[in-house]
């Protein structure tokens, strides 16, 4: 910067100094031509001895001069040497104001420079005064190497000095507006710089970001897919535990018909062995066999609906009653073994659109734990009453038992997975949460609470009838 | 010639009220051969440098400026008054912005004044 500004200021010296120089010259060759063409003037019109002793002819030639004077020529007057002496006579003054009178004598400043333009017949100049603008031009006129006069010229050098001042105001100027330029190219290298740093910061950042995006994503779809498998695996579990509650039935159901069928048999063989065995009475037999069979083949029907997979696709329009009668074809030997009264009050049996398997899935579960909870705490007049009605456009199935209700401090936990009241061989702790699963994915509802009797569990469905 | 050069520079340099004074101190000390010069003026009020500004036309020993006084040495001090006035043995004035002395050989000598040969040269 100190170096750009020196070299800067050197420069425009430099430039300054020439300007000044030019112009200079400039007035000086003014000059010089004014005096030469008042010397040819003075030698085209007049003779020198009659301009020297005839006061008129000096008159004429100071209007003459008089024409030259300006603000730039403040002085124009012609001498010449007096005899023997170092004063000068004046020849002619063009002055407005104290003009030379006829044949005045004058006494020259600076007489150094006119001794000098009198020894080197050449013209002069040089300043009046230190500080002065004025400048003195001394040009000699000779003929035959005798002096015959000098034009005296004072002339200004005003337009040096005000070029001088103008370029030193143009100097700090441009000075100025140089360290302002300067400044600004610093703050502006320093913002650059920091904005350089700013954005690079901003990139990594960008990059980190993007980094951790991927990896969230990728954290999220390996979360989202552990979830997945998990339900994936409690869905599992729950056609296990389901299928084991299935084939548990199936036995309880089976059990009694087989039981039967062996009790025929074992009665057929003994008549036949005591050849007690009567041929009209074997069709009656036979039939009441093949009656068996297909009760047994009934109920694997019933359990093979039950168990088949369901997908997406599976939706249909479908009475909420015949899902219920689906599901108490299932259940309903264990309501005959323990004596459980069933009551049904199907207030409304529109069709609704749903998975049936899967609603069956769940009243299997509640009522089956209801079932559980009666047996268990050994119930005097047991029931599990199944209601369904509408309310407010949803559709309410309520599953109610009288086996006492649900204890207080499990009650917020029965829906949560793996929790459960059983032991390990009797229950999974599934179940229920399956049922919320299910529910909540036929756009649903189900709550659990009690009423003065016993359990009650609470499902609303949207009843969007086949939409 | 040291005395030449003092009225020289003095002349050249200043051309101020200061340096008139002095060199009208120089000069007519030179003139009356003597330090303490009487000067009757109404332009100065006080002159110094060896000379005393009188009262009265009697007491001076010369007369400076325009001012009225008769048989005594007048030194004037405008161009002019120097033209018109023949009696003046001599004047100071400027003319084109130079200063301008001169000194009358005849009334000089009638007042019998003494020039020396270094103020020969201002003798018209």
């Amino acid at each position: 910067m100190i170096g750009l500004s020196l070299f800067e200021i050197n420069s425009f010296q430099k430039t300054k100094d020439k300007i000044k120089e030019d112009i200079f010259n400039d007035l000086v060759v003014n000059v010089e031509n004014l005096a030469s063409n008042i010397s040819f003037y003075i030698d085209k019109n007049y003779n020198l001895k009659n301009l020297k002793n005839k006061e008129f002819l000096k008159n004429r030639l100071d209007s003459y001069l008089e024409s030259f004077i300006s603000h730039n020529y403040k002085n124009l007057f012609i001498v010449y040497p007096k005899k023997n002496s170092k004063f000068f006579i004046a020849l002619a003054d063009g002055s407005k104001k104290e003009k030379f009178d006829f044949r005045e004598i004058f006494e020259p400043l600076a007489k150094e420079h006119w001794q000098k333009v009198t020894k080197t017949k050449k013209p002069i100049y040089f300043k009046q005064k230190i500080k002065d603008i004025w400048m003195t031009y001394l040009y000699p006129v000779f003929e035959n190497d005798k002096l015959k006069y000098i034009i005296v010229i004072d002339f200004s050098t005003k337009p040096l000095s005000l070029v001088s001042r103008n370029l030193d105001i143009f100097k700090s100027n441009v000075v100025f507006f140089t360290v302002v330029i300067f400044v600004s190219i610093i703050v502006l290298l320093v913002f650059l710089v920091y904005d350089y740093k700013r954005q690079h910061e901003m990139q990594h950042l960008v990059e980190e970001l993007k980094e951790l995006n991927d990896t969230l994503e990728e954290k999220v779809e390996s979360e989202v897919e552990k979830n997945r498998q998990k339900d994936k695996q409690l869905m599992m579990q729950s056609r296990m535990a389901l299928m084991g509650e299935l084939l548990s039935m199936i036995a309880h159901q089976w059990r009694q018909p087989l039981n039967t069928i062996g009790g025929i048999v074992s009665n057929l063989k003994l008549d036949i062995m005591l050849g007690e065995f009567d041929e009209k009475k074997l069709g009656g037999v036979l039939d009441k066999i093949e009656n068996l069979i297909l009760h047994l083949s009934h109920t694997i029907d019933d359990f093979r609906k039950f168990y088949r997979e369901e997908n997406e696709n599976d939706y249909k329009s479908i009475k909420i009653s015949k899902i219920i009668d689906e599901t108490l074809n299932i259940t309903m030997p264990s309501f005959k073994t323990h004596n459980i009264e069933l009551i049904l009050n199907i207030k409304n049996d529109d069709e609704i659109y749903t998975m049936p398997n899967r609603l069956k899935q769940v009243f299997l579960n509640i009522i089956k734990n209801g079932l559980d909870s009666i047996k268990e705490r050994d119930i005097e007049n047991p029931y599990i009453k199944i209601e369904v009605f509408k309310e407010d456009d949803k559709l309410i199935i309520e599953i109610k038992d009288n086996a006492k209700g649900i204890d207080e401090d499990i009650k917020d936990k029965i829906f949560d997975p793996y929790f459960t009241t059983k032991d390990e061989k009797n229950g999974t702790g599934i179940g229920l949460y399956m049922s919320k699963m299910i529910v909540e994915k036929l756009n649903g509802k189900i709550f659990a609470y009690n009423d003065e009797f016993g359990a009650v569990f609470r499902i609303e469905l949207k009843d969007n009838n086949g939409s | 010639m040291k005395k030449l050069v003092l009225i020289l520079v003095s002349f050249i340099s200043l051309f101020a009220f200061s340096s008139e004074v002095e060199l009208f101190g120089n000069l007519f000390k030179v003139m009356f051969k003597k330090d303490n010069i009487k000067v009757y003026t109404k332009n100065y009020q006080t002159l110094g440098v060896g000379l005393k500004v009188v009262n009265s036309c009697k007491e001076a020993d010369i007369v400076l400026g325009n001012v009225k006084c008769a048989n005594k040495p007048r030194f004037v001090l405008d161009y002019y008054s120097f033209k018109h006035n023949k009696e003046a043995i001599g004047g100071f004035y400027w003319r084109k912005g130079r200063p301008q002395l001169r000194l009358r050989k005849d009334n000089l000598i009638k007042y019998k004044l003494f020039i020396s040969k270094e103020f020969e040269g201002y003798l018209n």
